[in-house]
């Protein structure tokens, strides 16, 4: 009995053994689910030490590239900068290894680490963006050389590369910015163009004040602009070249011609010309000078924006009994509604991603900048007040300048850079009031 | 030669109760349930630096954490614990966070042997009462995020088959909630048959009890060791090893009968994993630990941010610490572009929130996180 | 400052009468219409009596460019007035006020301007004689920002001998 009973428990046991064995075994930790909601919108903190001066020539360059490219971030209304007084440890080498401790007890999440050298009339700058708290680069580092005196076009691509990376978009800070500086009252006022980097920086005048000039708008080569001048009398169209200052006037053209932009391949312009009091738009080729009319009618046609594919032109019209928008083929033809709001609706741009058109919103005695989808949907407004007007796309359609006016009998104007999502509106100081901004593309 | 017997058997006794144990201990097991080390490509120079913020979990931080567990198996009952949840109609468990009550479930498997997993849906109009109100009260919560309320706006990104899936008409959802619901205010007899089909393993465990009938009901798995201690007398031990092999041959075969369905009815269900239960303020207070940390500014100003979900998971150690390296991606599995600008933004949340605050000692293995990080929910979890 | 000059002008002229017998007079030259003042009698035909009595502005309604009975009126005497003066060319300019953008506000310049000439020219003054131009929002004449200042500023302005429109 005893006998049998040992060898049965020994054979359950045995059993038992395999079956446990054949039973998983790990020591499993449970899992939890959960939906994280809320969290914070708030200005991400960025530390960026003074980048390293690799020779004694490039220390002062050194510290002015390093502010460039902060002032940059920052610009974005994205980004906070840790100063330097509250860095626990600083960076002396640029291959050495990061103490991230001490930029996670200063809160920092990005950290920037940059060196300078100038050697043999060439300036290189180098950068490596650390996520402190995953302890880990973001990308690779990246190294921009050029001529001394580009020091800053080299500090906006560092910015630039910087933010492609935080934010997952393309950058936006190697970029111009060419405007109409105004001076003298408002019943005297006088007008010429302006050119400076997207931070203000390298301001300079394109023009004299001493006709009246509107509205200009860069190239795709971001090397030529077409404005309207009243030299001649009336408004006419001219191109200028950033560099020689070189103008090509439109003479052919008849009546008075205004609002022109290029097309996205540069090959032809889109304007509006005005005959006999009647306003359409035309396009005219600009190696074969041929004139094309787009649109005809009694209504006013006016304030053309090509698409970014070439291949579409959004345009403002009252020919349904007020001011519209209104998308045609680049070639003319059918021009489909697009906006369906209460106001008027004028000053159409195409963002350079194809996927929204801005425009300026007159309703209620109130003008707004907004964006919609292409095809009239989802019309959001950015901004609000007495007079808000022309909004130009930054390169990476993520941001608009436009420019806004007082009321009164001293009102002027002034250039204005909000978000798309409406945030970090603010206004661009300039010597002088400022109007009719437009921005370039980035630059190469 | 008695003696002898009763040596054998005290031995049988001890190595079948090992064996029996030791895998019930954890759920079934999650093949690729691996820490990865996140690694970072540095010079050979910076290899050899120390790095002066390696984590380090001390041991004596785990042993304390693990006393606690030992000692309070009373300070827990299953009805105890789960009543005040029961008010609380804003959890919403998923099925892994069911209630486990392995004890319950084996004594009252041998009482009605053959009581079969009910979804609890005749319960379900004694719940609906209470769950409309936590609706209208708008209690917060996780389980309150997006997908309680019908979300407006149709959600394209993959989203594992998680609770939360807003694509559920709401009855589902209430059914389903009831399913859960109805296991903190039903006896604890129903919850004990629920999860029986689930732990099967389990139920084997608690043959042992069984035979000490004034052994209290208890929910963690660790309690199983509880009853080691009490056995007094070397007569009854017998008796009730005796009893328990022939016991533990049935349930055995029993056992891998209701493994095999029940591996079935986990792959239709989605992975429960028994847990024990999160109240809703523990919820909450690990949510606010990592969303307080969430910056989601670069996010949310995209024109798509609502697309941008992200689910990743990350261990947490016994002590409530993070296991650093161990969080990853897990919707979308690689993240690119702006996903990965949004996994980022989620994953540090987790690195910086340094620690997760679990109820004390309820999960001596740790915990595995599973987070979603839904950029268009506010706090309340409405859009 | 025409009248200092006219007074100027006439005595000057009353010195040179006393001083010497010319014929010709006050009332000789070339009759232009520009400087011709006559003492005693109003030169209809001046420029002065144009902008004074005739008026070279007329106003419109916000975002119109139709011609009011009082545009009309004022018309009419501009078109007399060219049609006796049928040498003389002008330029019409277009205005609008602050409330529009810019290129539209250009646009309902021109459109102003080229009503007030085409109604001109169906009171027969020949088409050649006029040219026209717009000045959008960019040259108003009053500045406050209010349907006072606003008003005055929706115009069409006659100029006379003006510079080249189109």
């Amino acid at each position: 009995m005893a006998v049998l009973h040992r060898i049965t428990g020994t054979a359950l046991g045995l059993m038992l053994a395999i079956i446990a064995f054949a039973a998983p075994v790990n020591a499993q930790q449970p899992t939890l689910k959960i939906d994280v909601t809320g969290g914070v919108v708030e200005p991400v903190p960025f530390a960026i030490p003074v980048f390293i001066a690799e020779n004694p020539a490039s220390a002062a360059i050194a510290n002015n590239i390093t502010r460039v490219i902060a002032e940059d971030l920052l610009s974005t209304g994205l980004f906070r900068e840790i100063p330097k007084a509250a860095h626990i440890s600083g960076v002396s080498n640029f291959n050495a290894p990061v103490q991230f401790a001490d930029w996670r007890a200063i809160n920092s999440q990005a950290l920037i680490v940059g060196a300078v050298s100038s050697t043999n009339g060439r300036l290189t700058v180098k950068f490596r963006l650390w996520d402190v708290f995953a302890q880990a680069p973001m990308g690779d580092g990246v190294q921009f050389s050029g001529s001394p005196e580009n020091w800053r076009r080299i500090s906006h691509k560092v910015a630039d590369a910087v933010y492609a990376r935080l934010t997952g978009e393309t950058g936006y800070f190697d970029s111009k910015i060419v405007f109409v500086s105004e001076t003298g009252p408002k019943n005297d006022r006088r007008k010429r163009l302006a050119i400076m980097d997207h931070d203000g920086a390298g301001l300079a005048y394109l023009t004299s004040d001493e006709h009246l000039v509107l509205a200009p708008r860069f190239s795709p080569n971001n090397r030529d602009i077409l404005y309207t001048s009243y030299e001649s009398g009336v408004p006419r169209v001219y191109m200028m070249n950033v560099d020689t200052l070189q103008l090509r006037v439109f003479e052919n053209l008849p009546g008075m011609g205004f609002a022109p932009r290029f097309s996205p391949d540069g090959g032809k312009i889109v304007l509006s010309i005005s005959e006999r009091g009647n306003t359409d738009i035309y396009t005219v080729d600009l190696s074969s000078g041929q004139r094309t009319r787009l649109t005809s009618g009694p209504s006013i046609d006016t304030a053309p924006s090509f698409s970014p594919d070439g291949q579409q032109i959004v345009f403002e019209s009252d020919r349904g009994g007020s001011q519209q928008l209104y998308v045609m083929s680049a070639n003319g033809g059918d021009a489909k509604r697009i906006s369906f709001g209460n106001g008027r609706y004028a000053t159409p741009v195409w963002s350079p991603r194809g996927d929204l058109i801005a425009f300026t919103k007159i309703v209620g005695g109130r003008f707004h900048i907004g964006v919609m989808r292409v095809d009239g949907t989802q019309e959001r407004l950015l901004t609000a007040s007495f007079i808000d007007e022309a909004p130009t796309w930054s390169p990476n359609g993520r941001v608009l300048l436009f420019f806004r006016v007082s009321s009164g009998a001293n009102g002027a104007p002034q250039i204005y850079s909000v978000d798309i999502t409406g945030r970090n509106m603010h206004m661009v100081p300039t010597p002088s009031f400022a109007s009719d901004p437009a921005w370039s593309g980035l630059l190469k | 030669m008695r003696t002898g017997v009763i040596i054998s058997a005290l031995l049988h006794g001890v190595f079948l109760l090992l064996i029996i144990v030791e895998p019930m201990r954890s759920p079934p097991s999650r093949p690729d349930d691996v820490i990865i080390n996140e690694v970072t490509l540095i010079s050979a120079a910076d290899f050899d630096t120390p790095q002066s913020d390696s984590p380090f979990i001390p041991d004596a931080n785990i042993a304390a954490m693990m006393q606690p567990v030992v000692e309070a198996d009373d300070a827990t009952r299953p009805e105890d614990a789960q009543a005040p949840e029961a008010t609380e109609m804003d959890i919403t468990e998923a099925p892994t966070a069911r209630d486990t009550d392995p004890d319950l479930s084996a004594v009252e498997r041998l009482k009605q042997p053959d009581v079969a997993v009910v979804s609890a849906q005749p319960a379900a109009p004694n719940i609906m009462p209470q769950v409309s109100p936590a609706i209208s009260m708008g209690q917060t919560g996780s389980s309150l995020s997006g997908s309680f309320m019908p979300s407006s706006q149709p959600r394209s990104a993959p989203r594992i088959a998680s609770f939360s899936a807003p694509a559920l008409p709401d009855n589902a959802r209430m059914s389903d909630r009831t399913t859960e619901t109805t296991t903190p205010d039903e006896t604890a007899t129903e919850t004990a048959e629920e999860t029986t089909a689930e732990a099967p393993p389990e139920s084997a465990t608690e043959i042992i009890p069984e035979a000490q009938p004034d052994v209290p009901p208890t929910a963690a798995p660790p309690r199983a060791a509880t009853p080691l201690r009490r056995p007094s007398n070397v007569e009854r031990v017998a008796e009730a090893v005796n009893q328990a092999m022939r016991e533990a041959e049935e349930a055995a075969i029993r056992e891998l009968l209701d493994a095999a369905t029940a591996e079935a009815a986990t792959q239709a269900v989605e992975e429960p994993t028994p847990v024990a239960p999160l109240s809703g303020g523990q919820r909450q207070g690990i949510i606010q630990a990592v969303s307080r940390n969430w910056n989601k500014s670069i996010v949310i100003g995209k024109e798509n941010f609502e697309q941008l979900v992200i689910v990743l998971e990350v261990s947490v150690a016994p002590n409530g610490m993070i296991v650093p390296g161990s969080v990853k991606p897990l919707e979308p599995a690689n993240p690119q572009g702006d996903f990965q600008v949004a996994y980022d933004a989620a994953r540090r949340s987790v690195i910086r929130a340094e620690v997760i605050p679990l109820p004390a000692g309820q999960y001596p293995e740790g915990v595995r996180l599973e987070l979603t990080f839904d950029p268009a929910l506010d706090e309340a979890g409405f859009n | 400052m025409t009248y200092l000059t006219k007074t100027a002008a006439i005595m000057a002229l009353l010195a040179t009468v006393a001083c010497t017998d010319t014929t010709g007079g006050l009332f000789g030259g070339n009759g232009s219409d520009i400087n011709g003042a006559g003492i005693g009698s109003i030169d209809e035909a001046s420029l002065e009596y144009f902008q004074a009595s005739i008026g070279s502005t007329v106003l419109f309604e916000v975002d119109q460019s139709s011609l009011s009975a009082d545009t009309i009126a004022t018309l009419n005497a501009q078109a007399v007035w060219l049609n006796t003066n049928s040498t003389v060319s002008i330029l019409i300019e277009g205005h609008a006020d602050e409330q529009g953008t810019r290129e539209y506000n250009i646009a309902l310049g021109s459109k102003r301007a080229s009503s007030v000439r085409d109604y001109l020219v169906s009171q027969g003054v020949a088409d050649s004689r006029i040219s026209i131009v717009s000045y959008g929002k960019e040259r108003p004449v009053a500045v406050c920002s209010n349907i006072s200042c606003w008003s005055q500023n929706r115009r069409a302005v006659t100029i006379v001998n003006g510079g080249m429109g189109v």
